[in-house]
């Protein structure tokens, strides 16, 4: 189907790539602003 | 076997040894560094790539550093992902991977279409050393080739001297074993695995400018045939060490020369049998090894 489509097979690869890059970086940002939201905790100084 | 067909042999397990050290060396940088570069095929093959494209200038030296500069290219993205975002290491090392796979395939047919297969383009000729040439049977095979491989003569032992006898290589090797104590130490942990993965990306990009440059004289897709895991699996069974390292490459060389002696002595067998053997090798030499014990630390783990 991908030769009928005029698409080499690499090219399929590079774009599988960048979605799995998009989705990781998408991730982290969501990490980093989950931990950012997160309330510091204080301890009291004893 | 005649002593002829023992030197071909050893001969072409070196040459065949010489991309695959270069991939290994940078390799254990970064995992001495505490990272896993699983996307180290993707530096191999954009070294590949950028060897060949530099190389139309008409100069080989150009060749390698286009080769050097594609594989920091790409370890760049890398260590952007891996270090700097703290994504998970295998994922974006298979994802480096396949990008590497599919840019360099997508770039090779826009540029030079169907017909770039027959493409050749200027290669690194074998400089023999004069008199060591001539030492029976490993002579040829270790003193005529070509000077990417006399490197690695001084490569391994200045990167041993640089591992255990300078204030950078104990930095390096205190964030792979214990990140959190070196950033005690006042050693930042980011930045030493950035550096560790540009210079792991440049010898990558230098081992697919060997391939291009020293062996084969052009480019095909895919053309790294699974090196850069096979890399990975020699830096375990040499035990993270550079000698080790260098020495695991050569038993992976003369893995890979095998169908070359194959021809030689005219053994009949499927061509596809010793074609195989460098991959049934890692297999059963990982299966056997008790290397594990000698891994860094905090190798594969996310910084905190």
């Amino acid at each position: 189907m991908q030769r009928d489509a005029g698409v080499p097979a690499g090219f399929v690869y590079a774009i599988e790539a960048l979605v799995i890059l998009g989705v990781l970086a998408i991730d982290s940002a969501r990490t980093y602003a989950t931990a950012r939201r997160e309330p510091v905790r204080r301890t009291r100084a004893v | 076997m005649s002593s002829g067909a023992v030197t071909e042999f050893l001969e072409s397990g070196v040459r065949f040894a010489t991309p695959l050290a270069y991939a290994a060396l940078g390799e254990l940088v970064v995992e001495r560094a505490g990272v896993i570069n699983i996307g180290l095929e993707g530096a191999i093959i954009c070294g590949a790539f950028g060897a060949l494209i530099s190389a139309g200038t008409g100069s080989v030296w150009l060749g390698f550093a286009g080769a050097a500069f594609a594989g920091v290219l790409i370890a760049a993205i890398f260590a952007f992902f891996v270090v700097t975002l703290r994504t998970d290491q295998i994922i974006t090392g298979t994802a480096m991977s396949m990008l590497g796979l599919g840019l360099t395939g997508t770039f090779y047919r826009t540029m030079y279409g169907t017909a770039g297969a027959s493409l050749h383009i200027v290669t690194i000729a074998p400089v023999p050393l004069p008199g060591l040439n001539l030492i029976p049977v490993v002579g040829p095979a270790l003193f005529d080739q070509p000077v990417v491989t006399y490197a690695l003569y001084a490569i391994v032992p200045a990167l041993a001297w640089w591992f255990y006898r300078t204030t950078g290589g104990l930095s390096l090797r205190a964030v792979g074993e214990h990140p959190e104590a070196a950033r005690a130490a006042g050693v930042s942990p980011s930045r030493v695995q950035w550096a560790a993965l540009l210079f792991g990306g440049a010898m990558g990009g230098l081992s697919g400018g060997t391939l291009v440059l020293a062996q084969v004289g052009t480019f095909a897709e895919g053309m790294s045939a699974g090196r850069g895991f096979i890399a990975i699996a020699i830096v375990v069974l040499g035990r993270w060490t550079p000698f080790g390292v260098a020495g695991a490459a050569l038993v992976f060389g003369a893995a890979s020369a095998l169908e070359t002696l194959a021809q030689t002595m005219g053994w009949a067998m499927p061509y596809q049998l010793p074609l195989a053997f460098p991959y049934v090798l890692t297999l059963v030499l990982l299966a056997s090894t008790r290397a594990r014990a000698a891994a860094p630390g905090a190798l594969g783990r996310r910084l905190a």
